[in-house]
């Protein structure tokens, strides 16, 4: 749920967490690392089914699985297995929340509605021989 | 299929948004003729937006960003399989919809680019051409289901003089 704190409260609490709120963005802000949580959303998964699932190098996995880690946004329950902590899902459902709320995801959805291919029968139909104006 | 009759190679052009004032049709354009005449439901739509354009001739000419270029959009709805029904919307491009005559209706069409060609009025093979060989060949799919023909009235005499010339604009997005 957004926050319901008076402007002027909200606003120094945004102040005072600034650095931390930015370290979040910047940890979830990439494309991997957000479909690392979105993966580990339906529970604990091993380094080998993320590496699988995400397409991604060993390297590069450590590297982003390291970055999570750091910010407390997964954790490693036990030996070679990585899942969400208590923030890491609340910045999910958080950031899903608040986007499918947003006129962005109304723009989008109207957008993905509307982007389509004419069919071949219709494009049989509109070239087919004279055109009608006079 | 044969793209021997372009007048050119089809341009992309940059991003457009065209706002457009005539009015608008739905159904089976073929339902009182089985050909493309002036008697289907497309010609007698144009001779509905001719009249009220004369009738209102002293607002279009003041918005109206070019007098010589009539409109024409072909829509396609998901139900069109089906139904056999598109909507069809022919009028002149505007400056702005300030004032809009009670009869007619403004299309705004999304922003985007679009595959811009010429053809020959009779050319039955270079739209679907476009469609089906050179999109995807140049890496263009549809952006939007609808084509607009675009009559401009220095090139376009008529559907009997064979020389009369149609321009293009489908949507298009990179794939």
């Amino acid at each position: 749920m957004p926050s319901e704190k008076p402007l002027m409260e909200l606003i120094e609490s945004l102040g005072h967490s600034f650095d931390g709120i930015l370290s979040i963005v910047k940890a979830i802000g990439n494309e991997k690392r957000l479909q690392i949580l979105i993966a580990l959303l339906t529970g604990a998964k091993s380094f080998d089914t993320l590496k699988k699932e995400t397409a991604l190098k060993k390297t590069a996995l450590s590297n982003h699985l390291k970055i999570l880690l750091q910010q407390g946004l997964i954790k490693k329950p036990e030996h070679g297995k990585y899942q969400p902590t208590h923030d890491g899902n609340l910045f999910i459902r958080t950031i899903e929340y608040a986007y499918t709320k947003s006129n962005s995801w109304k723009k989008n959805q109207t957008k993905s509605l509307q982007t389509r291919q004419f069919s071949d029968p219709f494009i049989e139909a509109i070239f087919a021989g004279k055109r009608s104006f006079t | 299929m044969n793209n021997g009759d372009f007048m050119k190679e089809p341009q992309i052009t940059q991003k457009i948004s065209f706002q457009l004032l005539g009015c608008m049709y739905y159904g089976n354009p073929f339902h009182s003729a089985e050909e493309w005449t002036i008697e289907n439901e497309v010609g007698k739509l144009w001779q509905r937006f001719m009249t009220l354009a004369g009738k209102y001739a002293s607002i279009l000419s003041s918005i109206s960003t070019n007098n010589n270029i009539g409109y024409e959009i072909h829509i396609e709805p998901e139900e069109y399989k089906t139904t056999k029904k598109y909507y069809v919307f022919v009028g002149v491009e505007v400056t702005n919809i300030k004032e809009v005559p009670l009869e007619m209706f403004v299309k705004i069409l999304p922003e985007t680019r679009y595959a811009n060609f010429t053809t020959k009025v009779n050319d039955k093979d270079s739209g679907a051409y476009i469609f089906k060989e050179w999109m995807p060949q140049k890496g263009y799919g549809q952006a939007y289901p609808y084509v607009i023909e675009a009559y401009d009235s220095r090139r376009f005499k008529g559907i009997n003089d064979s020389e009369s010339e149609i321009d293009w604009f489908i949507p298009v997005r990179k794939v």
